[in-house]
Order: structure tokens, then C-alpha cells, then sequence
């Protein structure tokens, strides 16, 4: 499901061109239900939900929008459900990502290096700030977040600790929000940094107190750039490829990881 | 007790040369102009760090001091005799031995959350020791002893700590055991709804 807001382009790396509608005309409430706008392509084993083709794009819904969507994702039936969010930290970006396991995926230069922090400690912060309405908790969370307002290992501990004592109620809840966080990074566009995946889970564990666990690298290859430009999926074109090899690498790690019985869904 | 070898990231019965690089590739990790540590870098919580890991590998570099270590965490029953690789004769003889004494009990129609309880009490381990190595906090063990499900995370999560924690308790069948554990929680979870 595409769900990049600002800029969809999943059906053109898939090769899948949306004549009908898109998951917009969901929002407008032209499309009653999710099954009205599931494309399900000849080529693929799975359905397909496309994102906003060609309109002014918007960046952010409202969370209106968002519990309505959430509420109709849950009552689809498949065993995974994929959602493409985009680059960026916003309501929107954080919401989605906190539903359930959320997969980071990004490259090994200084700049992703940043936004991947970033975005890993404003997804962890939100979720402890949303353990609770109101002001009174909004305002405790505070004292503990640093200036760029997000948690350092040792505030989080500080946290834990006076929560048990302000809040006695709630440090259940904390210690479940805390736990249940368990994200996933993927490394794409490697050259030689193969242990870079390895590194920065490492030191996401020691510095901010999050388990990332790391899937695996997907190396840099050419054939994906002229799979983009042919319109066509790299893992089908180059099959033999060092690019598929570790696509089809870092799927298996996600099934293992995530195992779904026949009914569950994806939240 | 501070677990050394996860410290490090290698295994318990690594070679002396494996755990040098461990080492050595942390103390890189951990420089102010390291690439994974671009705009978290902080200067105490670093030092702090790299002091644990030097202070793991003084003990793990020191073959005498290395033994020792090995027998305290083979005495608190964090790692086995055999994950520590000091298998004596008369120690692997003991080792079965223990293993017969526990047969009876698995066989003994023990299933679910008990099954977690009796195997980790005849080991003799504490809640805590087991939340150190699995990094499952207590309060979710115990509730996982206790099938008291209303206090566990998403069941994806379940399934996971569940899993590692027979791992952790080297229960025989794991598959099975977690898949009967699942079930039971399926069912409450159906009632629920």
C-alpha cells in the first residue's frame, strides 16, 4: 500500500499503473471501503493499493483520516500488510510506523545517518507521550526529554523510575510501550559497509536505550537504476543478481521474525 | 552480574583471538568520528561504554580471570558448561546425569506458562537472571509463567519472547512447546473478542 503522501511512486516501480482510483478517493469518501481501490495485478501474488498519482500531493492527514484508515486496514484479511510511508517525521510518518513492526530503511552516509535518529526517537517519543491525553503527562514526559526533545538511555531510566512513582497507574502501560518498540533496519545501496547495519543497532541499543534489529544489507547495483528507468521490478529482471540475493535475504528474515497465524492481521 | 561476552557481541567459548577483535572493532565503533554515532555521539554516556567494554575484555583477555568469570556465570546458570566450552569429563558426566533427574518432569503432563516455572525453578534461576540474558523485562515473564495474557505486548511479540525464553530454558520440542503456548493464547484471545 502506498501510503508515501507527498510522493507515490510505488506503481511505477512496480510496473502497475493505476487507471482507477487510488487510495485518495478514500479520503474524499468516493471509495466507500479499501476492497473498492485494491488493484490486484496479473504479475504479482499480492494486491496493491495505489497512493496519490497526480494532484497537488499533501504531506499529512488529518488523525481523523488516520484512525478511520487504520480501522478499515484491520478489517482486510491478509497475512502481511506493507505500508509505504515515505521519508520524513510527521504525524503521519510516526502513526503509521508505530502501528505495529516498523521497518527503517536507510543508506550509510551522515545524512540518513541523522534522519534515521531522528525519526527513531521521535517515533519512541510519541508513542511514551500517547500513553496518556492531557496535559499533566505531556508535561512530565517533558522534564525527561533533552533539548532536541527526545530520550537519552539514562533519562528513560529516570523515567521509569518516577513514573512508578507519580503515576503508579500508568508504569504498566510505559514499561509495555517501552518493550513492545522493537523496530527493524534495513541497509540499502551498501557498497563495503557491511557492518554498518550491525553498528548502528549496536549503538541505538547503548545510546537510546532501542533494540533496532537489523535485517540485512541490500547492496548497490546498477541493475536497479536501469530496472527504474525500464519500468520493471530489479528482482524479476536480474533474478541472479547480488540486489536480489539480499531482497529475497532480508524477506526472509522479516517472515521469520514476524510469524503470523492464518487469521492474524497485520495490527 | 554484567554479561561480558554479550558486551562484547561474541559467544561464550569463542576463541581468545575472535573476542581481541570484538574488541578491537568496538573501541573503532566507539570514537567521536565514527559514522553510527553521527549526531548521537555524547561524550559521558560514550566514556561510560567504552569503559564497560574494556573492562569486559581485560577479563576476557586474562585467561586466569576468563575462567574464573566462566565459573560464576556456570554457577548462576546463565550459560551451560557446554556454551562456555569447559567441559570437563566428569563435568559432562554430571551434566547427563542432571539431565535424567530433569526427564521426569517434562513428561509429567507440565504444560503452558507451569512449564516455564518448574523447568527455570529446578534449574534453580532467578526471574531477574533470565530477564538479564533474554532482555524480556520480569513483569512479562511472570506473566508469561502465569498465562496472565492481559499483561503481555501485541501477540507478535509474545510469540518472540516465548521462544526465546524455551531457548533460554533449552526446553526439549521448542516448536511445540511455543506453538501449544500460542494456542492457548489464541483461545483466550478469541474469547476476548
Amino acid at each position: 500500500m502506498d501510503l508515501d503522501l507527498g510522493g507515490a511512486n510505488l506503481h511505477t516501480i512496480l510496473g502497475v499503473f493505476p487507471k482507477g482510483r487510488t487510495i485518495h478517493d478514500f479520503f474524499r469518501r468516493d471509495a466507500k471501503s479499501l476492497e473498492e481501490i485494491i488493484l490486484k495485478p496479473d504479475a504479482y501474488f499480492f494486491d496493491f493499493i495505489p497512493g496519490l498519482v497526480n494532484a497537488l500531493p499533501e504531506v499529512s492527514i488529518p488523525a481523523s483520516q488516520r484512525s478511520k484508515l487504520i480501522r478499515h486496514l484491520k478489517k482486510l484479511t491478509y497475512d502481511f500488510i506493507l505500508i509505504d510511508l515515505g521519508a520524513g517525521i510527521s504525524p503521519h510518518t510516526l502513526d503509521f510506523f508505530n502501528i505495529d513492526a516498523g521497518i527503517l530503511i536507510t543508506l550509510p552516509d551522515p545524512a540518513s545517518v541523522e534522519n534515521l535518529y531522528r525519526f527513531l526517537r521521535a517515533a519512541f517519543t510519541r508513542r511514551i507521550l500517547q500513553i496518556k491525553s492531557g496535559k499533566e503527562w505531556r508535561e512530565f514526559v517533558k522534564k525527561y526529554l533533552d533539548k532536541k526533545g527526545s530520550f537519552y538511555f539514562d533519562d528513560l531510566e529516570m523515567l521509569r523510575e518516577d513514573t512508578a512513582r507519580f503515576f503508579p497507574d500508568l508504569y504498566n502501560k510505559l514499561q509495555n510501550r517501552i518493550e513492545s518498540f522493537r523496530p527493524y533496519l534495513i541497509v540499502n545501496m551498501v557498497k563495503n559497509e557491511r557492518e554498518f547495519g550491525n553498528d548502528i543497532s549496536r549503538v541505538t541499543e547503548d545510546l537510546l536505550g532501542i533494540q533496532l534489529k537489523f535485517l540485512g544489507n541490500v547492496s548497490y547495483d546498477n541493475g536497479v537504476v536501469e530496472s527504474l528507468r525500464r519500468k520493471v521490478l530489479a528482482a524479476a529482471t536480474f533474478p541472479d543478481s547480488v540486489f536480489t540475493r539480499d531482497v529475497e535475504n532480508v524477506v526472509d528474515r522479516i517472515s521469520k521474525e514476524l510469524v503470523f497465524e492464518e487469521d492474524e492481521r497485520l495490527l | 552480574m554484567k554479561d561480558y561476552y554479550r558486551l562484547l557481541g561474541v559467544r561464550p567459548g569463542d576463541s581468545m583471538e575472535k573476542i581481541k577483535d570484538a574488541h578491537r572493532r568496538l573501541r573503532r565503533l566507539y570514537t567521536s568520528q565514527s559514522l553510527p554515532l553521527y549526531s548521537i555521539y555524547e561524550e559521558d554516556r560514550v566514556r561510560k561504554i567504552v569503559e564497560e567494554i574494556d573492562q569486559a575484555a581485560e577479563v576476557l583477555l586474562d585467561p586466569e580471570k576468563r575462567r574464573k568469570y566462566d565459573l560464576e556465570l556456570l554457577n548462576k546458570g546463565i550459560y551451560s558448561s557446554r556454551e562456555l566450552g569447559v567441559v570437563g569429563e566428569e563435568e559432562e558426566k554430571e551434566e547427563k546425569e542432571e539431565k535424567e533427574e530433569k526427564e521426569p518432569v517434562l513428561e509429567e503432563n507440565v504444560t503452558g506458562g507451569r512449564l516455564f516455572r518448574r523447568v527455570r525453578e529446578l534449574k534453580g534461576i532467578d526471574l531477574k537472571d533470565v530477564a538479564r540474558v533474554t532482555r524480556i523485562q520480569v513483569s512479562f515473564l511472570k506473566a508469561i509463567e502465569e498465562e496472565n495474557y492481559e499483561e503481555l505486548p501485541a501477540r507478535v511479540f509474545v510469540r518472540g519472547f516465548v521462544m526465546n525464553y524455551a531457548r533460554f530454558l533449552k526446553l526439549k520440542n521448542i516448536d511445540e512447546v511455543v506453538n501449544d503456548y500460542m494456542k492457548k493464547y489464541d483461545e483466550w484471545n478469541r474469547e476476548k473478542k
